[in-house]
């Protein structure tokens, strides 16, 4: 009798978190389905809205933090600019409270101050030019083998070698280098980001073109 | 299949979804993604798979579905209640995407482009629906679900520094983004002239006298006395290294530990106390981002950098050393005998550490120097030496946090020891110390985005002791005083067009066991959308110097009254400022006789007035890689200062003040230019060979500065500067000798800079451990 009764408590708490579980994938596909749409700023709130479900997870965040970085790179109005980078950061830095140090938010991070920086270069460039590169630097070391890691760090290098003049051939082999990492690179959470293998491969475009 | 199968499946491989007899079907995924279906009693639904997983085919088919609604799976088919209304800004307008749910729930939707939503849930009873928009308050109803139909919200647009209207737009701001940011954190290293001074590249904005043969900042025919400096917002009691009259002087401070500069020129917060004119606060970087090294080379000397940063906690360390000496010998242009050239050692240290809810910060500055010359003496035409050896120690520590939801905590300390030797051939060698001690403790609550109120204390106390010693006779004396005082701001929105600021400030004086309350007023409109205009009101006071009070300890704190009307535009890529103001004097100490310690009648009777017209005008890339600020200010100002016999304008305060900088980037080069030009109409002077008093003008001062960064790479940069290029012979009036010549008349020479250019070269390199690249290199 209280093997059953244990069994059916374990069974009920197991559903529920099954069912929870069930809520949270279906969430975030109909998030990528959204996205794939085009519909970019539901898609972003869903993420959010997700994530204030799921107080565990920071890929909802992630996510979310990703597509208004990438909405902020787009914006010409700079209020709206610093609106966007503000809740990016606000996200952000819940994320990493929950799951802290993480490469895959290191780098985002990168790119949330990357953002800053081309907005305003004479304001930003000085204030957060060592901070993107010790961001970068992090996400490696957090983990070695993550190509957006390696990518937004080389990327990063080579706006710098661009703007001094310097060859950028050798961080254009290195690009080169990360591509098979993309298809190597697996996470074992799910829904983690997987993108970055197009970005590569434009940046390389542009190696070829110089 | 049960269900146990199906989300065994994973989120990979869920093509299908069970309807409710347990088939499988695919309409669900057809459907844009959701199906809900029934098991006996329970409910399940399921998914599509990944995006990436999908064929063009369903892609295809999905683009025509609207997605807006996805959230639509609630948790049980049995009781769902529809919920929907209209989102929309205070005027009307719907907004499109609002996102609204209930909370503790997916259930929600996104409002649609006529700012309409609607949604069924299953919740039961009493919910809580919030409705939250970028940039605008999030709004949250609490009600039965069944009285949540045809909903009319409002959603109201948060106040941001961003949008709203700046009460403190008379502030000019360095280093960070808001709309009163004039200057960029480069902009104290890069202009022309200032050779790395913060100082010399604030003199360059409207509302300063330029005064090249000081160095100190003058604000609106106030000396320099009369604006204080802050680090972090402590006290520093004697900011400028000590100089020789002619020579300007410089900061203490190195510009690149600080991240931002907060420069008032009148009207500031009741935060700050004990300032006539204006208040200079110094904020020093928050957090070190990676460990590197700094090694700069200079005509003048070397310096060596270094940060540490640890997990969380970083330290900076600068240390430099300064000699005149080499320079001397190179470039022997200056006027002045030197038998020592200045030389002197400095050091610097930031530590930051972050706490749980909060920042403490602790910064060390320390210097010693010294220098001899010779001087000819007027009236005996003879070489007087002079010799000064200063050394200087301040610290502070501060501590910022939250220490609730609602309300940040300030406490802090900062402390100061000055001493000067002066040895002056003709008189008694004098020993000065000045000993300070300022501690903060403030706190601020913000109560909404529209309401915020800072409150604190603040207490003060400074010590100064004078030993003169002649052989064997020795004389000494000194002054300890203190205040305490208490204050209270609060800002209010009447929404994002209008604030308010109103303050007071009550201050308890020792010296004089008295007790003086300061209002001060604020009030600024939006007038457009990117320009705004601000009137502000304040008194302020201020107790009057050591060697005043040495000679009267009971003269009463000078007083001034500040009316200022602003006009602040910053629109793409212009910044423009237009600011009036008038500026009444009270109570000014006056004396007659040469010094305070043999007059005879010294009192608080003396009054003045300054008012005046301020023009900033900024514009970045207007021309192409051309960054470029005019400044203009005109000053009317008298006063009975000091000694006058009447109200008059001091030497320092000069009419007219125009400055153009600008700074050419050139990409092919790789290089930027620097280039600043400062126009100041003459300085008033006294001559004792006429009637009237201080009716002297000396000609314009015009000075003509280049600068030129080469940057060889991202870590190494060459800077070369030269001011004054074209040699303009400039004068700051006259001096004359106390004793009447053969002629029946007092001696006089121009007082001349001690240099009348000056150059400098520097080569910089900053070293970082970059172990980003190191990963790299592993590829």
């Amino acid at each position: 009798m209280k093997t059953l009764l244990s069994s059916i408590i374990i069974f009920s708490f197991g559903f529920a978190a099954l069912s929870a579980q069930n809520n949270y994938e279906t969430a975030m596909q109909q998030s990528f389905e959204a996205l794939e749409q085009g519909q970019v700023k539901p898609a972003q709130q869903m993420f959010e809205r997700i994530a204030i479900m799921e107080t565990d997870k920071w890929v909802p965040l992630y996510h979310s933090v990703n597509l208004l970085i990438g909405e902020s790179f787009e914006t010409e109005d700079k209020e709206k600019r610093e609106l966007l980078l503000g809740k990016a950061k606000e996200l952000i830095a819940e994320a990493h409270d929950r799951s802290p140090n993480n490469a895959e938010l290191l780098t985002l991070e990168g790119l949330l101050y990357t953002s800053y920086v081309t907005s305003d270069p004479q304001t930003y460039g000085m204030i957060y030019s060592s901070k993107i590169a010790a961001l970068h630097q992090r996400a490696m070391q957090a983990d070695s083998e993550n190509p957006r890691a390696m990518l937004n760090a080389l990327e990063w290098n080579m706006g710098s070698a661009r703007f001094f003049g310097n060859d950028i051939k050798p961080i254009c082999e290195k690009v080169e280098a990360v591509i098979p990492m993309f298809d190597s690179y697996e996470s074992d959470v799910a829904f983690a980001p997987t993108h970055g293998l197009e970005k590569a491969e434009r940046i390389l475009a542009d190696c070829n073109n110089d | 299949m049960g269900w146990g199968d199906f989300t065994s499946q994973g989120i990979s491989s869920i093509y299908f979804c069970l309807n409710a007899e347990g088939i499988q079907t695919e309409i669900s995924i057809l459907n844009g993604s959701v199906a809900q279906f029934r098991d006996s009693s329970d409910l399940f639904w399921c998914a599509p798979a990944q995006t990436p997983l999908l064929n063009r085919n369903q892609k295809h088919t999905m683009r025509h579905l609207l997605l807006l609604s996805v959230f639509h799976f609630a948790a049980a088919l049995a009781a769902q209640t529809v919920i929907s209304g209209v989102v929309t800004d205070r005027s009307g307008e719907p907004l499109v995407g609002a996102s609204i749910f209930i909370g503790g729930t997916y259930d929600g939707d996104f409002s649609k482009e006529d700012g309409s939503f609607e949604f069924s849930t299953s919740a039961g009873s009493e919910v809580e629906v919030q409705v939250s928009y970028l940039g605008y308050n999030t709004h949250s109803i609490r009600a039965e679900v069944s009285e949540l139909k045809n909903l009319e919200i409002v959603l109201r647009e948060t106040i941001t520094e961003m949008n709203a209207v700046t009460v403190s737009a008379s502030t000019f701001k360095a280093g960070d983004n808001s709309k009163v940011a004039v200057l960029k954190p480069l902009d104290i290293v890069t202009t022309a002239g200032s050779v790395g001074d913060v100082f010399a590249a604030l003199q360059t904005l409207p509302g300063t006298q330029a005064n090249p043969e000081d160095g100190r900042l003058f604000v609106r025919g106030g000396e320099a006395r009369e604006t204080n400096i802050y680090v972090d917002g402590l006290r520093v009691f004697t900011p400028y290294v000590r100089t020789i009259g002619g020579s300007p002087t410089r900061g203490r401070f190195s510009p690149m530990l600080f991240k931002g500069v907060s420069f008032a020129t009148g009207g500031y917060s009741a935060a700050f106390g004990q300032a006539l004119s204006g208040v200079l606060d110094l904020n020093t970087t928050d957090v070190a981002d990676q460990t590197e090294s700094n090694l700069n080379f200079m005509s003048l000397g070397a310096q060596v950098g270094h940060t540490q940063v640890w997990k969380d906690q970083s330290l900076s360390v600068n240390a430099s050393y300064i000699n005149l000496a080499p320079y001397t010998e190179l470039v022997p242009t200056t006027r002045l005998q030197w038998l020592k050239p200045y030389s002197g050692f400095s050091g610097e240290a930031v530590y930051r550490r972050p706490t749980q809810n909060g920042l403490l910060k602790v910064y060390v500055a320390a210097d010693d120097n010294d220098f001899r010359l010779a001087q000819e003496n007027l009236d005996s035409e003879a070489l007087d030496t002079i010799g000064i050896r200063n050394r200087n120690l301040y610290a502070n520590a501060s501590y910022r946090g939250f220490i609730s939801e609602q309300t940040s905590l300030f406490a802090g300390a900062s402390v100061g020891f000055n001493r000067d030797d002066l040895a002056i051939e003709s008189a008694p060698d004098l020993q000065q110390n000045l000993n300070g001690l300022h501690a903060r403790l403030s706190l601020k609550t913000i109560w909404s985005d529209r309401f915020t109120a800072d409150y604190g204390l603040d207490y003060l106390r400074e010590y100064d002791n004078q030993t003169s010693r002649h052989g064997e006779f020795v004389s000494s004396r000194d002054l300890g005083r203190s205040q305490v005082a208490a204050f209270g701001e609060f800002n209010y929105f009447f929404s994002k067009d209008l604030a308010l600021r109103a303050g007071l400030r009550a201050e308890h004086i020792g010296l004089l066991d008295q007790l003086s309350l300061s209002p001060r007023l604020t009030l600024a409109q939006k007038v457009s959308k990117n320009g705004q205009v601000s009137a502000a009101f304040g008194s302020f006071t201020q107790s009057v110097g050591a060697d005043l009070l040495f000679a009267e300890p009971s003269l009463a704190q000078e007083r001034a009254e500040h009316y200022l009307l602003n006009y602040n535009l910053k629109a793409g890529k212009h910044i423009l400022r237009l600011e009036g103001y008038y500026k009444k004097y009270r109570q000014l100490a006056s004396f007659d006789g040469s010094t305070p310690d043999q007059s005879e009648t010294i009192g608080s009777t003396g009054d003045g007035y300054a008012y005046g017209f301020d023009f900033f005008w900024r514009a970045n890339q207007m021309i192409k890689n051309v960054d470029f600020w005019v400044s203009y200010s005109w000053l009317e100002h008298e006063r009975q200062y000091r000694d006058f016999p009447t109200s008059a304008t001091p030497s320092f305060a000069t009419r007219h003040n125009l400055s153009l900088v600008s700074k050419i980037w050139m990409p092919g080069l790789k290089s930027q230019l620097g280039v600043t030009f400062n126009l100041t109409s003459g300085r008033p002077y006294e001559n004792p060979n006429t009637v009237g008093f201080m009716n002297e003008r000396s000609p314009a001062f015009k000075g003509l500065n280049l600068s030129w960064a080469y940057l060889l790479d991202p870590q190494k940069i060459l800077f070369f500067s030269v001011s004054n290029v074209t040699g303009f012979r400039n004068e700051f009036g006259r001096e004359y000798g106390n004793e009447l010549n053969a002629n029946g008349l007092f001696p006089s020479r121009a007082i001349r800079p001690n240099d009348d250019q000056f150059f400098f070269a520097g080569f910089f390199i900053t070293l970082s451990p970059d172990k980003a690249k190191n990963q790299l290199n592993n590829l």
